[in-house]
């Protein structure tokens, strides 16, 4: 009872052997906005001005103009703990204007720049989004997390056996991970707010892989109690388990598309993993061709029209990204694990063991952890 | 008929006990047997070595003629020892990325798991995990290989 027909595994089998690598194509939105920073007011006006263009122009987003012209006009008055800021169109119209009233100047400046993100792209900034991924600085094995541009990194798990393959909820509050502190690949739940913690999958055998799909509701895993590596979907307490795929194929690393309609997840059939995508609900499974012969940990992107996967080539590790619609695949770079960021332009990834967030548009790199041991399988949250 | 009773109530107890030490596969979601309570990195329960590593090809979960052969003595000292348990630890080498290399190293010891039943091993002595790449602490680096531990 195995995939749809054994034709279509053949041609991807076939197609595996070639390198197909194309451009990179993504919508024309992701292009620089120009930008005219307006003289800030108040008496942090000097300061928050400079953080907040420091943090535009960081993100690759933007070109930052003097004046006059076609440009957004960014301007705020910044005093006491606020910043309120405003977006104008190059027309005069207001966007928004808005207060930030948050515990530090770095937070308002954050969620400022989010906003005006937002307000130019339709999709808001991931400036305050968290990353969570594994590190052995400790010696093992630990989960940790950090803030998109690498810094507040805090230990999240002090088990003292190998913990793995962190998930963040979209909206960073809860985690789920695998842990071996009971001896065995078990998964586990943490409440960031509150730090507790319970072990929600000890089934029989290797449980591991869990991702949470984008409302929340749901968690995928791999499951190996009835006899051999399956997919799972269960509720976030880890009950409600229902059961996807029933082949000796090892599915590994599910990841959901962003309306939660579909998983995609690597499978071995031949010795050479590759990609399969499916209906979440469970049904029969779909070979999804990169032209590589070794693809495995998929990440689906918001806007569902990319999947960014590792290939193994000659024993090396590289990232590459599938359109959907065109079916062609470009090989981005070298590393491994990517994790799409919310707005769809960014990708995180880890490379000689540093946390890397590339600009897929840009075509620039930012190495954002290098000093924290090997780290590896990074979560961004939405 | 008091002691007839008795003896049917001493069988049903008997029974009782005996059918709690097994795992249960066809519950959903059943948890870990008790008895495997801890049998982690450090634990002394599990005996090492006495069985030689199995060995797998390169992404591969196929069991090979010759390794097959390494487990012949398995079945036997199963046979003469009843009471024992088998924990099989499946490893994965330096071949693909972390979450691959943990379901690549669980394949590997369910093909052996499942070698184990065909010859006369009993599913419920048996349990699997895998390290994936990670060397647990106590174990030499094994690569590409199930490593079957006895806990009596």
């Amino acid at each position: 009872m195995f995939y749809r027909s054994q034709f279509q595994i053949l041609v991807a089998v076939l197609l595996a052997g070639q390198g197909l690598a194309a451009p990179l194509e993504m919508p024309g939105e992701l292009r620089k906005a120009r930008i005219e920073m307006l003289p800030f007011e108040g008496s942090l006006g000097a300061t928050a001005q400079q953080k907040v263009q420091e943090e535009l122009l960081a993100s690759g987003d933007y070109m930052i103009r003097e004046s006059g012209g076609d440009a957004y006009k960014v301007s705020a008055v910044a005093s006491g703990g606020k910043i309120r800021g405003t977006v104008a169109a190059a027309s005069g119209k207001v966007l928004f204007t808005e207060t930030y009233d948050h515990l530090s100047l770095r937070i308002n400046v954050l969620q400022f720049c989010d906003e005006i993100h937002g307000a130019i792209f339709g999709r808001p900034g991931i400036g305050l989004t968290q990353i969570a991924f594994v590190s052995d600085a400790p010696g093992n094995k630990e989960i940790f997390m950090c803030d998109a541009d690498g810094s507040n990194v805090r230990q999240i798990t002090r088990d003292r056996a190998t913990c793995a393959s962190p998930s963040l909820r979209s909206d960073a509050l809860l985690l789920a991970f695998t842990s071996y502190v009971s001896g065995y690949p078990d998964i586990y739940m943490i409440d960031l707010r509150t730090n507790a913690r319970r072990r929600i999958v000890n089934a029989p055998g290797t449980n591991s892989g869990a991702a949470f799909s984008p409302d929340g509701q749901r968690l995928a895993m791999t499951m190996s109690f009835a006899g051999s590596p399956e997919l799972y979907v269960t509720n976030p307490g880890g009950f409600g388990g229902h059961r996807l795929t029933n082949s000796p194929w090892g599915e590994a690393s599910p990841a959901w598309s962003p309306d939660g309609k579909q998983l995609v997840f690597s499978a071995n059939p031949t010795g050479r993993p590759q990609l399969f995508t499916m209906a979440s609900t469970g049904g029969v499974p779909t070979p999804l061709a990169t032209g590589y012969s070794h693809t495995t940990e998929p990440t689906w992107s918001p806007d569902g029209q990319h999947i960014a996967a590792t290939v193994k080539i000659k024993g090396r590790k590289s990232i590459v990204i599938t359109n959907l619609t065109t079916s062609q695949t470009h090989l981005l770079a070298d590393g491994e694990d990517p994790c799409w960021a919310a707005d769809g332009r960014h990708l995180v990834y880890v490379h000689e063991g540093k946390l890397i967030v590339h600009h897929i548009l840009q075509g620039t790199t930012r190495t954002v952890i290098s000093n924290l041991g090997h780290l590896a399988q990074p979560s961004w949250s939405r | 008929m008091n002691r007839l009773a008795l003896l049917l109530l001493g069988f049903t107890m008997l029974e009782m006990t005996t059918s709690c030490k097994f795992l249960h596969r066809h519950e959903l979601m059943a948890g870990r047997n008790e008895m495997y309570s801890y049998l982690g990195p450090g634990s002394d329960q599990v005996e090492r070595g006495k069985f030689p590593k199995i060995i797998f090809a390169e992404d591969s979960a196929m069991l090979e003629e010759g390794e097959k052969r390494k487990l012949a003595p398995v079945g036997k000292f199963m046979r003469e020892n009843p009471s024992a348990r088998l924990l099989l630890a499946g490893f994965a080498g330096e071949e693909g990325t972390d979450e691959y290399n943990r379901v690549l190293g669980e394949q590997r010891a369910q093909v052996v798991r499942k070698f184990l039943l065909e010859s006369g091993v009993s599913d419920a002595v048996m349990q699997t995990l895998s390290y994936g790449l990670d060397i647990p602490e106590g174990l030499d680096h094994n690569e590409r290989s199930v490593q079957i531990g006895i806990v009596r």
